[in-house]
């Protein structure tokens, strides 16, 4: 049996030196000191040898235990020491996982929508091509209303209706008023038609194309109807959308200005980012012109069936390219490139 | 419009001691917006914003009284200097004949007077500057005169030379249908009934009135005497006529807008005042005066409390009465102290068709006591139960599934020319078409995303080795019965495989939970979307419950060539609007299985033209204990499957396994060479 141990102490220390990682090593461990290892079955032995000869080898049998175990845990340290000495080079590039990219536009509308969202605004989309009646009519312009002009309208060949006109391509997101009052006011519990708090975000269309003028544009729609707004209310809404949307640093003001759908009606202005306000070549005297808003014409709600004695609200339209652009520091020289879809432009962003 | 009024011209009218940067920025806050100022010589010249609605403003009395109002808000004195007073000129008679006559009522009101000249000569120096600095070219003292006159009172007018209308008569009628006219620049149009015209009772036409002149009446250098002439038109017709013809005269562009008739007199009177003194005039005729209905500007009934609800604020009565005052309104206040207490409120004539509501009372109190002075209210109300269309935040799911699949998102225009649609095989009797389009490139309304999909794929082919491009837009379909419909439609493109696109189309359903669809080779009579932008035997669209959701394919050679598209391009085109309807976001919970599955991988030979769907599904149908069917790879006529066996109730033997094992050998014999 001495011999024996001696032998599996020789084979076991070379065995264990000869290991080049943990899992090896491990292996090496189980076939010594595993349920039917080398040394457990000598160990085992132990029981059968003369009564004189036990405590001899019993003492022999821990010494070569713990010889083996010592070089085994000697072994661990240096294949760890080993595995840390194993070098890469972390100057190559990493394995991106595909990375594709939105439109700015689908950006900025996903923000904006989110911005709304939080002080329950519902987000709505309706009609592009849209009767005369929702882009005109009922806002307060009727046919042949020189303020028309501004909107510089695209017309759509087609049937002309004797109650809603012609198909316009709608010039801009206001058509949702009217059309906001008669679908959102019906899932209002019966009988209420108001409060509404929508933002109505679409696709719009105008007779214009230069480096700053799209044909194809978009725009969002803010519109809130409930009882007693005051114009304090409209500027808390611009407030909070300016300080979500460009930061806190940015300031505004309103100009009195004129809507044929809104009652008193202003311009907002945003400060300008390039120059801090104090003026320069890409603002008006320090500021920028926004957004177009105003309290509800008394008209406008009628038309959406809303009594303006017991109702009364705000609209306000913004551009999303515009907006976009007056926050991010983009300047573009041509705005046409936002939509001449040259991929080298698309995944800047 | 936009207007320049010089800063010199201005003081003409108001005395305050605002720098020009004051008067800029304060008037911008309440009143007018001053977009810039331009410093010309030691003059400045504001460049003015005046809205539709209030043509009174334009014109350099008009923004001294907005001054006069705003100014002192600011703490900043001014005074209106009031020099529109003028006095009715003596006249030496005998008056010399002057017939105007206006039977079907054509214009609000008529002016006129004949005056002799001293002569025609170039205006004095002051008077062309001014002008020019205003953006109008000077021509004579006749004309500039009546130029002058427009941008000081904000009326325009117009001189005739008395001796070319020999008949001495003006007879103010509606055009007859193809009635010629040659304006004073020389142009000929040929009138509708719906213009205005002045005829001198021979049928000759001598003036569009309202818009502009004609060469045949207007003065020369010869003009010995003039009429002058001042009407108040109907604004609905200079501004059709203007439109229609596109003369857009600054004279049109007030006149549009409807100024004061009262206004009309005012400028008559001013102007005899100018032509005494810049050309020498002798009244030589009676003052026309032809003003058949007066209109006066509405009471408007309004209490302080509505005016205080819109504000969000308390203002004292006192308060809104002087700002009131401020721009020329009377207030009549009922003496008697009633609940239902009103302010009568008059406005001032120039002002009488733009304020005619209560609500246009709020916007003048709040103007001039300053948007700026007011609170910034947070909204208080109850937050409504309404919600949000479910399809735009599906929209937005596959967006950003796409973009982190690596695709990049393309925005066509909603518009295309008749030459993408023939290039692509479509009809334009198919599409809306646009009545005044920009240019043909936004003349019909597209039914498909594909074609610009193509050009864009076409344009960037040299700056990608593979272009991963979506669209996800509406398309505009006519219909027989109102509104066209409008459709969100999805297209992908991919320019690795065709199994690539296929897997990013299956991911989508799969992230929209459309479970149970039908995939099959395209049926060209169901396929109504256009199947022909497809390769007809590398194509595959997509059923749930008889409803198309899409088709995929390789572009169709033929369009490849015809767009110069060099690499392999497959082409995913989706309908949103019928996955919306089988989008189900619900999961179900299966227990997690306690027992160990078993992988096998089945190398099988198989005849390379059989297809491998149905041979996978029918691995997957020959028992419950197949989990999963997945290929691993497929090379000629070897294909290799990964499957997995499960039984969520117990270990699986050994001999369990070898009947599947079995049943799969065998199930592909039938696929075998």
């Amino acid at each position: 049996m001495e011999k024996n141990l001696l032998q599996l102490k020789k084979t076991a220390l070379s065995d264990v030196g000869k290991t080049s990682n943990l899992d090896s090593l491990n292996e090496v461990f189980l076939d010594i000191f595993g349920t039917s290892g080398t040394f457990t079955l000598i160990a085992k032995g132990l029981k059968e040898i003369p009564k004189e000869d036990r405590p001899r080898l019993g003492k022999l049998t821990n010494e070569i235990k713990k010889e083996i175990e010592e070089a085994i845990e000697k072994q661990k340290t240096q294949l760890s020491q080993k595995k840390l000495e194993e070098k890469i080079d972390v100057t190559t590039p990493g394995i991106k996982p595909p990375q594709g990219h939105l439109h700015i536009v689908t950006q900025t509308i996903e923000e904006v929508t989110r911005i709304f969202e939080k002080i329950g605004f519902t987000r709505v989309r309706y009609p592009e091509i849209d009767w005369d009646y929702y882009a005109f009519e009922s806002l307060n312009m009727p046919p042949r209303h020189p303020a028309r002009d501004e909107w510089e309208t695209f017309f759509i060949d087609g049937p002309v209706s004797p109650k809603f006109g012609r198909f316009v391509l709608t010039p801009h997101t206001s058509n949702g008023q009217v059309r906001g009052m008669e679908s959102l006011g019906k899932t209002l519990p019966a009988g209420r038609q108001a409060p509404i708090r929508m933002i109505n975000i679409a696709k719009c269309y105008r007779r214009q194309s230069d480096v700053s003028h799209v044909p194809m544009f978009h725009q969002f729609e803010g519109m809130y109807i409930d009882r007693n707004v005051s114009i304090p209310h409209l500027k808390g809404f611009i407030a909070y959308f300016i300080r979500e949307f460009f930061g806190p640093e940015r300031k505004f003001r309103l100009r009195p200005f004129h809507f044929q759908f809104t009652e008193p009606s202003f311009e907002i202005d945003i400060s300008c980012d390039i120059c801090k306000g104090i003026g320069c070549r890409f603002c008006k005297a320090g500021w920028l012109e926004l957004a177009g808003c105003g309290m509800m014409h008394p008209n406008v709600l009628r038309f959406g069936h809303l009594d303006p004695k017991v109702y009364s609200g705000f609209a306000i339209g913004w551009g999303i390219e515009r907006t976009y652009m007056m926050r991010s520091g983009v300047k573009l020289d041509d705005i046409r490139m936002l939509y001449s879809n040259d991929i080298r432009f698309l995944q800047q962003f | 419009m936009n207007i320049l009024i010089p800063d010199s011209w201005l003081r003409e009218y108001i005395q305050t001691p605002a720098t020009p940067k004051q008067i800029m920025e304060y008037l911008s806050l309440c009143g007018p917006t001053v977009e810039k100022i331009t410093k010309v010589g030691a003059d400045f010249v504001y460049e003015i914003e005046v809205t539709s609605n209030r043509v009174d403003m334009a014109s350099v009395l008009g923004i001294a009284r907005e001054a006069a109002a705003i100014l002192p808000r600011f703490g900043i004195k001014a005074q209106l200097l009031s020099t529109t007073n003028y006095k009715l000129p003596t006249i030496n008679y005998p008056s010399l004949p002057m017939d105007i006559s206006d039977l079907q009522n054509n214009c609000n009101r008529i002016l006129g007077v004949v005056m002799e000249i001293e002569s025609v000569k170039p205006s004095k120096t002051h008077i062309k500057e001014r002008l020019e600095k205003s953006g109008i070219r000077s021509l004579n003292n006749l004309v500039d005169i009546t130029n002058y006159l427009m941008l000081e009172l904000g009326h325009p007018s117009h001189v005739f030379d008395y001796d070319r209308i020999k008949t001495h008569k003006f007879i103010i009628r509606k055009a007859k249908k193809g009635e010629p006219i040659i304006t004073l620049d020389n142009k000929k149009y040929l009138l509708s009934e719906d213009d205005v015209i002045i005829d001198d009772g021979t049928g000759r036409v001598i003036d569009l009135p309202g818009i502009m002149g004609t060469e045949n009446s207007v003065v020369n250098d010869k003009t010995k005497r003039i009429i002058f002439f001042i009407e108040s038109n109907k604004p609905e017709v200079i501004r059709k006529t203007s439109m229609r013809y596109g003369i857009r005269t600054m004279a049109a562009t007030i006149n549009e807008k409807h100024p004061d008739p009262e206004l009309a007199k005012t400028a008559l009177l001013r102007g005899i005042e100018l032509y005494q003194e810049l050309a020498g005039a002798k009244i030589k005729s009676e003052i026309i005066d032809i003003y058949p209905t007066k209109t006066l500007p509405k009471t408007i009934q309004v209490s302080t409390d509505f005016i205080n609800e819109r504000l969000g604020i308390k203002l004292p009565e006192k308060e809104i009465t002087d700002i009131l005052k401020s721009l020329n309104f009377k207030i009549e206040s009922s003496k008697l102290l009633t609940i239902n207490y009103k302010l009568q409120i008059i406005p001032p004539t120039y002002r009488q068709f733009d304020v005619t509501i209560p609500e246009d009372i709020v916007e003048e109190v709040a103007r001039i006591y300053g948007y700026h002075n007011l609170p910034t209210t947070m909204l208080s109300g109850a937050i409504p139960a309404t919600s949000s269309p479910q399809n735009l935040a599906i929209e937005e799911k596959i967006k950003i599934a796409l973009k982190y699949w690596g695709h990049t998102e393309t925005y066509h225009y909603s518009f295309y020319s008749k030459d993408l649609i023939q290039h692509v095989d479509l009809k334009t009797v198919d599409h809306l078409k646009v009545s005044n389009p920009l240019t043909e490139d936004t003349e019909f309304m597209r039914i498909n995303l594909i074609p610009q999909m193509l050009e864009t794929i076409s344009k960037n082919q040299s700056h990608s080795e593979s272009l991963q491009l979506f669209e996800l837009s509406k398309v505009y379909i006519p219909r027989n019965n109102g509104l066209p419909s409008e459709t969100s439609m999805l297209a992908v493109t991919n320019q690795s495989s065709f199994y690539h696109l296929k897997g990013i189309v299956e991911g989508l359903y799969e992230e929209l939970g459309i479970k149970n669809f039908v995939s099959e080779t395209i049926n060209y009579k169901l396929s109504t979307i256009n199947s022909h932008f497809f390769h007809p035997l590398q194509s595959l669209q997509f059923l749930k419950s008889d409803q198309l959701l899409g088709i995929i394919g390789k572009l169709h050679p033929a369009l490849a060539t015809a767009f110069g598209i060099k690499k392999d391009t497959f082409i995913a085109y989706l309908n949103i609007e019928n996955m919306v309807k089988f989008y189900n976001p619900n999961k179900k919970y299966t227990p997690i299985p306690q027992y160990p599955p078993i992988i096998e991988d089945f190398t099988l030979p198989i005849s390379p033209i059989t297809p491998i769907g149905p041979i996978m599904e029918n691995i997957y149908k020959l028992s419950n204990l197949v989990a999963n069917v997945e290929l691993v790879s497929k090379y000629h006529d070897k294909i290799t499957l990964r499957i997995t066996f499960q039984d969520p109730t117990k270990n699986l033997t050994i001999e369990e396994i070898k009947i599947l094992r079995d049943k799969i050998l065998k199930l592909s014999k039938n696929y075998k060479l």
